[in-house]
């Protein structure tokens, strides 16, 4: 019973740390993330169709 | 509101997030007409009501809890319709679901600070009252609460052995929580298959959730700069029929 508690104990130990950790590192690589985004565009397949065209025309001035 | 992709571990989790907060918060706030969010995918509103607050103000990044906050302020009721349902698309990803999160948790301030006023208010409508303070308490109080108590506890077990005690007393909460989400599933009619995930729901989702909440808060109060940061869409919604 007592190994049991044992080993219940560091269970639950290490999956709280392990938890809390993981939650602080992950919200760090969201705000690194944030202040420098990705520099290259997004890789444009070549069969991909444009869905969405930005307008360029100079008409409605 | 259900979560069509539940593939991952993270939409899994929010489908169970969803019937636990539709199965019996909303459903307690309904009682009392005082629903904390109309929720942006679906949501019905008389039109008076919505005239007379004057829609949506654009001005925060959580537009659909401003305005039912604004709803509130303004004494109208709001309530929970289970017969209504839409489905919907959860982040699939560890970052996607923190930046979710950030947007929510930062918008929800931002909507209870341009009504702060109203928080020391009572004598106005004292339901409503109770309601905003509950508001900010889910936003501020429940997860620093949250995190101070994991804190409390990891660093307790690491400086000093951990009583027994505090480990029966830990594993309850989680049996606790697995008996609140089985009536949750239940009453709101849910796969039973999303159980299996209800330990590590308290374990590890909300931990994630509550930590992401609390420093997205801070940044929130340090006034830091922030953009319309929206989730991708991966267009993998499979319905049940």
């Amino acid at each position: 019973m007592e190994t049991y508690f044992i080993f219940l104990t560091h269970l639950v130990l290490f999956l709280s740390l392990t938890t809390l950790v993981f939650a602080v590192t992950a919200y760090g690589t969201l705000v690194l993330r944030r202040r420098r985004p990705g520099a290259r565009p997004r890789a444009i397949a070549r069969d991909e169709v444009a869905l969405v065209c930005r307008y360029t025309g100079d008409d409605h001035g | 509101m259900r979560v069509a992709n539940r593939g991952s571990p993270w939409s899994a989790m929010q489908a169970l997030e969803y019937v636990a907060g539709y199965g019996l918060a909303k459903r307690a706030q309904s009682a009392a007409g005082v629903v904390s969010i109309v929720p942006g995918p679906l949501g019905a509103f008389r039109k008076s009501a919505l005239a007379a607050v004057q829609g949506y103000d654009g001005d925060s990044y959580a537009e659909d809890f401003d305005l039912t906050v604004k709803l509130l302020g303004a004494g109208w009721h709001v309530v929970y319709e289970p017969r209504a349902i839409v489905f919907t698309e959860a982040p699939e990803r560890t970052l996607e679901l923190l930046r979710q999160r950030y947007r929510w948790t930062r918008g929800s301030l931002q909507a209870l600070r341009k009504r702060r006023h109203r928080l020391f208010s009572p004598r106005r409508s004292p339901l409503r009252f109770v309601a905003l303070w509950y508001l900010g308490a889910e936003h501020l109080a429940l997860p620093a609460l949250h995190i101070g108590a994991q804190l409390l506890f990891v660093g307790g077990g690491l400086l000093f052995d951990l009583h027994p005690v505090l480990v029966c007393w830990w594993l309850q909460l989680i049996v606790l929580e697995c008996a609140v989400l089985t009536f949750c599933v239940a009453i709101e009619d849910e796969s039973p298959w999303l159980l299996a995930l209800s330990p590590l729901f308290r374990a590890v989702y909300m931990v994630v959730l509550d930590a992401a909440r609390l420093l997205a808060a801070a940044e929130e109060f340090a006034a830091v700069g922030m953009s319309w940061d929206k989730v991708a869409r991966l267009g993998r919604l499979k319905v049940q029929s």
